[in-house]
């Protein structure tokens, strides 16, 4: 079994990157998905339980409008996504939150709905947040089609010829999710009701079955109206292009507080991907079965990188140099420079002057031929701690703390106007989270405590002002404002990697490094950039279909590449 | 109505907030309210009225760090700091609070310190009702909170070491509905209103979506 603990003694390891190399956003990101990531998990885990998914209800009609359920047992429970597919007008079609209106619309339920419950969530489901759930729906989702595509597969599947390669490569998902909600939104499950629960303790396990089984129930229904429509010249998609359709997903601002209001989570998730990088690094020699196994995957990660473009011309020429760097990096690796000591702890350190993608992509490349050795740490990614405040800490400590772990913040000049131009607030338009410029745009007064520069150099004047032997809560008496950055500042001394050690309300903030951070840690990739706030991506390409766990290939899809056979 | 214990874990913090608190002491007040919920206790209209009336106290008297009496005790404001001091204290603490505002909120935030900071809080009304919250999270005593403008004497002491903490299993809490309006106009109060050019830079903006 591999051991678990972030520090283990019976594990070699080198030093972790420290937080001051690793927390800062034009590092993260540029972060690529791993083996860690949490959709790897998942299918690992139903791999693992040789789980099967079933059909029980399938009541689409021709035109692919109706209901599906789709049931899976995980460690006992049985975990049910029932599917909406509804008429939408085009000009009603948005990925926007502010939408009203969906072509699907999902709840992953807990157990096996009865017709009750199937006639309560057909009601409730394709409203989204204007609809109201219950504590046995655990994810509520919506998404809509790529028309282009979707309409383009059924023309094909129903002609009798497969789908043209190059818009499967260019679109890569038949429909792509607008939102999934979890832990108690609009009334479903609060995370508690599942989180001791085997396969579901880990990080947004939940939500990533749930995608898991809209992408399934996205082929399914492709097939459907395909063969409804020609039943004698019909034919099914082929596995390749079945198994490279994933689900799309376009996600914006409403990603990036998350980071921020979950200290403890986030340093859990930076330390576990730290900790397996260490645990890789000192690895003295390589054994030939691994080093097949790199060289197979930079294969991989070569086409992949070949198969990634985007419209957006800076990510472009960050794909077009990490491309160039990439193969430099192929160049290195003779079978001489893999068979010298710590052949990865030398790689990281050798491409530490190339730029932060091929850093990272290096970093989830090392890491993927060493499951038996990293995969055990994603038991240590979940937390359901809050950060304390711990009143009785003597301010000599708290200043102490502050100044070693916040100095990035002391050095921030805030009388600039381009270090202090941006705030984060919510929008009262479907509460969605949004960034203004407090120079141009009305409600700075409402922005959210994301001027953490802010708080810490106005904290520091006031503990300047006081006796040092006092403690947080005398410090709080007078100054209650405080409360939420001391805990924070607390809580980074036990939590190392728990803050972004970057201005957030600086004009050079990019809101976009935050999501791709998150996003790569969910196990998405093809990051394709809209603008610096929003992005789309895409989720399970490459991964195994619902009667593909039992493969050997189930742990095999690091890294999506069209017209691999597995 | 029931809702799911994160929705009013989110919505009290929210109306906090709105209610003009700094957002640290508003997430604090939010985890009483639910602790009180939890106790079958009427944790949402003790957040509700501790928030709408944030009147700072009369006076504070400190004999030393460890006896402290205020005067006309304001819970939201007060409530936290005192649990504060009654944490970081090396000798049994004792404060007197005098016409508290809001003697449910203060219940609620004594159990969220006896938890946290693993205390023995006892709280004595003037009403003659009192009970100890463990640091376990267990209750015991009169539940029977008296209303606003009641005197208490409150005393702390370090718990029992190693007890198994309480676990709050409930999975939903009821709120009042006349209550949940009044929060939501509160959190509301910390929304910024949609403009065109705000839309514009959210996700999904500027592209067809029929593509």
């Amino acid at each position: 079994m591999t051991p678990t603990r972030h520090s283990d003694p019976r594990i070699p390891q080198v030093a972790l990157r420290p937080p001051d190399e690793v927390m800062h956003l034009d590092r993260m990101g540029a972060f690529f998905p791993t083996r860690l990531s949490f959709m790897r998990t998942l299918i690992r885990r139903l791999a693992d339980e040789k789980a099967v998914v079933s059909r029980p209800v399938w009541q689409i009609n021709s035109d692919g409008f109706g209901q599906a359920v789709y049931s899976l047992s995980i460690s006992g429970h049985i975990y049910s996504l029932v599917a909406f597919s509804t008429a939408l007008p085009a000009d009603q079609r948005t990925d926007r939150v502010i939408a009203e209106a969906w072509d699907s619309s999902y709840v992953l339920f807990d157990g096996i709905p009865t017709d009750e419950d199937l006639a309560r969530l057909k009601e409730n489901t394709p409203k989204q947040e204007a609809g109201r759930f219950q504590e046995t729906d655990l994810i509520l989702s919506r998404a809509n089609k790529s028309v282009r595509l979707f309409d383009h597969v059924v023309e094909c599947l129903a002609a009798g010829r497969q789908p043209d390669q190059s818009m499967l490569l260019s679109i890569g998902y038949l429909m792509r999710t607008t939102a999934v909600y979890g832990n108690g939104k609009f009334g479903i499950a609060d995370r508690s009701r599942i989180e001791d629960r085997p396969g579901m303790s880990g990080p947004f396990q939940a939500e990533m079955l749930t995608v898991w089984l809209i992408r399934g129930f996205t082929h399914d229904l492709v097939e459907h109206v395909a063969r409804s429509r020609s039943r004698e010249t019909f034919v099914a998609l082929d596995l390749v292009s079945k198994r490279y359709l994933g689900i799309g997903n376009a996600t914006g601002l409403g990603m990036a507080p998350f980071l921020v209001s979950h200290p403890i989570l986030i340093n859990n998730w930076m330390l576990v991907r730290e900790t397996a990088l260490a645990r890789v690094r000192a690895i003295q020699a390589a054994e030939e079965p691994v080093i097949q196994a790199i060289r197979k995957l930079m294969e991989r990660a070569k086409q992949h990188l070949d198969q990634w473009n985007v419209a957006d011309t800076v990510q472009m020429a960050k794909i077009e140099k990490l491309r160039m760097e990439f193969s430099s990096v192929a160049d290195l690796m003779s079978d001489a420079w893999l068979q010298a000591p710590f052949p990865w702890d030398r790689l990281v350190k050798d491409v530490s002057s190339l730029s932060f993608e091929c850093q990272e992509l290096v970093v989830a490349l090392v890491l993927e031929p060493h499951g038996a050795l990293i995969d055990g740490l994603t038991d240590c990614m979940a937390s359901d701690k809050i950060p304390r405040l711990t009143p009785s800490m003597s301010l000599k400590k708290l200043t102490a703390i502050l100044v070693k772990n916040y100095d990035w913040a002391l050095k921030v000049d805030l009388a600039l106007r381009e270090e202090a131009c941006l705030f984060w607030y919510v929008s009262e338009e479907k509460l969605e989270p949004r960034l203004g410029d407090r120079y141009e745009e009305t409600g700075a007064e409402l922005e959210m405590p994301f001027d953490i520069c802010k708080q810490v150099q106005a904290l520091i004047e006031n503990l300047e002002t006081l006796p040092e032997d006092h403690s947080v809560a005398e410090l709080l008496l007078q100054y209650p404002h405080y409360r939420q950055i001391v805990r924070r500042i607390q809580c980074s001394e036990q939590y190392p990697y728990s803050e972004i050690q970057d201005n957030l309300i600086g004009a050079k903030c990019l809101p976009i490094n935050m999501l791709r951070c998150k996003l790569s840690f969910f196990g998405a990739s093809k990051f394709d950039p809209k603008s610096d706030r929003w992005t789309r991506i895409t989720l399970y390409q490459g991964a195994p279909l619902f009667d593909e766990l039992q493969g050997e290939d189930a742990d095999n899809w690091w890294l999506p590449v069209f017209g691999r056979a597995s | 109505m029931t809702y799911s214990v994160n929705e009013i874990a989110s919505l009290f913090r929210k109306a906090g907030i709105g209610a003009g608190l700094p957002s640290g002491m508003a997430e604090d007040i939010s985890r009483a309210g639910l602790w009180l919920l939890a106790h079958d206790l009427a944790g949402d209209d003790a957040v509700l009225h501790g928030i709408s009336n944030l009147e700072p106290h009369l006076s504070m008297e400190r004999a030393d760090s460890q006896n402290i009496v205020i005067h006309r005790f304001c819970s939201a404001l007060d409530g936290l700091s005192i649990f504060d001091l009654a944490t970081a204290s090396t000798s049994p603490f004792q404060a007197r609070l005098i016409q508290i505002d809001n003697p449910m909120l203060l219940v609620g935030m004594a159990g969220i310190a006896a938890t946290d900071y693993n205390l023995q809080i006892t709280l004595e009304f003037s009403d003659k009702s009192s009970f100890t919250v463990e640091a376990d999270g267990s209750v015991a005593g009169d539940l029977s909170v008296p209303d606003r403008d009641a005197d208490a004497v409150l005393t702390c002491q370090p718990g029992a070491a190693h007890q198994e903490k309480y676990r709050d299993v409930s999975s939903t809490v009821l709120v009042g509905d006349d209550t949940f309006k009044k929060l939501l106009i509160l959190a509301a109060k910390t929304y910024v209103p949609a403009t065109a050019a705000s839309r514009e830079k959210g996700a999904g903006a500027g592209l067809t979506d029929n593509d």
